[in-house]
């Protein structure tokens, strides 16, 4: 398949020796005071004594001024916040309570707490207007990580808004709950929480945890009453494509602040490939249930949408519920698709696809 | 049993195959491994320090994490030594994965560049506050971010010092930085 469409991960020996969270720069920018290291890349001027400058067409290619790389001390750098990317998303954590059958990031259970500082100094310099996304793992695993996360954020008067992923066990303590909220006053903060099924049965065999529902619910219901915005996550599988109805029915009659509903087609990575025979349902087979879930954003007043269903794979009735949903990094579209007069506002696939019903249908829309 | 005996030759036959191609690859690896032999005279590690420090040392892995992700069982084993250590730019993009840390270290201790850097008002003061955020974020440190270092800076230090094992000092150093992952610039 063709390449993702934007690059991000660079070498040059230039880059030996430097590790860790460091900006981008292609000008000296006396404005810009941040506490990162700087690395000067293809500066027209001299940028100083003492400083890493030099030329790198690729990495000058894919990066904006101000971008923050993570180097790894050999040469490595992964551009980890741009200016150009369409979603910027940090790791915090590789740790998790649930271990989801098709876990695309599967947890490891590492002393990694560092990365919360590196995520803070990188949000610090990149100082966006646009939502950064926080992923794990758990990033709300150790409650006091993610309070000092925002504290610190706050300390420096940042509101770069948020958008964080999580199984919302932390919130069925009230009180983290509230403490959440309150820290985050004068930020937008978006959480999205999974449910996978209306019963404990489902949804603990899909996140291989027992108790993660009950404690999912009533993060839920805490998260909503302390007015923390949830986008709502259903990922359909064998086990639960018929309930996805039944699902939206209960978190909108039953939580507060469900401001969207998320319906996503599987990755084909992590855990979920080597479950991907026991869990992948083709859209196909439940094109019903998506349509008749979709309706329901109009009932409860809530955006249903859908993320990684290439067009050619639901109904067209509702084509316009569906995103361009898949991180540019991973994006590709098959050779097929250019000849596809909906390819401009079709999501494609992900890079990691391996199976023929990834090809899009014969019918080309 | 002439089946079973039929089904056995094609399994000798497949695995002499892929023995083949096995070592066709080691002659390959090797080749490369060549190739890049000067690496090893080149430092690869951040190297604030000569030593390794202890919290790097319990994150070997990750420099490998990409492999994880290409692994097709997508489980935890870890990942097996791979035979080239200093092979430029894999090409593996994985922004969800752990950013790499060093995981060697050579002895050639770059104090004159730490004191240097230390002596500069202003670097210093972004160190010390890089120090602070970072202690914080660890849940040690519950002072002002001011890149001041005063004494309640000083005693988180020294606490982060003891919980990885690492010599209580007065001062900041090398070693310290370098497991709170603050490159010396």
């Amino acid at each position: 398949m063709n390449s993702p469409l934007r690059q991000d991960l660079f070498y040059n020996d230039s880059l030996k020796d430097i590790f860790g969270p460091v900006q981008i720069l292609k000008r000296k920018d006396s404005d810009l005071g941040s506490m990162l290291p700087k690395i000067y890349i293809n500066s027209i001027v001299d940028c100083g004594v003492d400083v890493v400058q030099f030329n790198d067409e690729m990495i000058n290619q894919w990066t904006t001024h101000g971008d923050i790389g993570y180097a790894d001390g050999k040469g490595k750098i992964r551009v980890a916040l741009s200016q150009s990317a369409n979603a910027n998303t940090l790791l915090v954590t590789e740790r998790c309570d649930n271990l989801c059958l098709f876990c695309s990031q599967p947890p490891r259970n590492v002393n990694d707490e560092i990365l919360f500082a590196y995520a803070a100094q990188s949000i610090i310099a990149f100082n966006s207007k646009k939502v950064i996304g926080i992923s794990g793992g758990e990033p709300l695993l150790t409650p006091n990580y993610i309070i000092n996360f925002f504290t610190i954020l706050n300390q420096f008067e940042n509101k770069t808004p948020l958008h964080i992923l999580s199984n919302g066990r932390a919130f069925s303590r009230k009180k983290f709950a509230n403490d959440f909220h309150e820290l985050n006053k004068e930020r937008f903060v978006m959480v999205g929480v999974p449910l996978y099924g209306t019963t404990s049965k489902v949804h603990d065999r899909l996140v291989n945890s027992h108790g993660a529902w009950s404690e999912t619910i009533a993060g839920l219901i805490n998260a909503g009453n302390a007015g923390i915005e949830i986008e709502l996550r259903i990922i359909p599988t064998q086990y639960n494509f018929s309930e996805i109805s039944s699902i939206i029915e209960l978190a909108a009659s039953c939580f507060n602040h469900i401001a969207s509903i998320s319906i996503m087609n599987l990755e084909q990575t992590g855990w979920a490939k080597r479950n991907w025979s026991e869990l992948y349902v083709e859209p196909e087979s439940y094109q019903d249930e998506l349509v008749k879930s979709c309706q329901m954003s109009k009932r409860f007043g809530i955006d249903i949408s859908l993320f990684n269903y290439p067009l050619c794979h639901i109904p067209h009735e509702i084509h316009h519920h569906a995103k361009k949903s898949i991180s540019d990094w991973k994006n590709v579209y098959t050779d097929t698709c250019d000849s596809c007069i909906l390819k401009s506002n079709c999501g494609g696939f992900f890079s990691s696809v391996k199976d023929k019903w990834t090809h899009p249908e014969e019918r080309i829309l | 049993m002439k089946k079973v005996n039929g089904l056995v030759k094609l399994f000798t036959g497949f695995a002499a195959l892929s023995a083949n191609a096995n070592a066709s690859e080691d002659v390959k690896m090797a080749e490369d491994s060549a190739r890049f032999d000067f690496l090893d005279e080149v430092e690869t590690a951040p190297l604030n320090t000569g030593e390794l420090p202890i919290y790097l040392a319990a994150h070997r892995s990750h420099a490998s994490h990409a492999s994880h992700r290409s692994s097709s069982g997508g489980g935890y084993r870890a990942p097996a030594k791979p035979k080239l250590k200093t092979v430029p730019s894999p090409v593996y993009s994985d922004p969800l994965g752990q950013p790499s840390r060093p995981n060697e270290t050579i002895p050639s201790a770059d104090e004159n560049n730490f004191k240097k850097v230390m002596s500069d008002k202003e670097k210093r003061k972004n160190i010390i506050l890089r120090v602070q955020l970072t202690l914080s974020a660890l849940n040690l440190y519950k002072g002002k971010l001011d890149g001041i270092m005063g004494k309640e800076t000083r005693d988180a230090v020294n606490l982060y010092r003891m919980n990885i094992g690492q010599q209580v000092k007065e001062k900041l150093d090398i070693e310290v930085l370098n497991s709170l992952g603050i490159l010396i610039q």
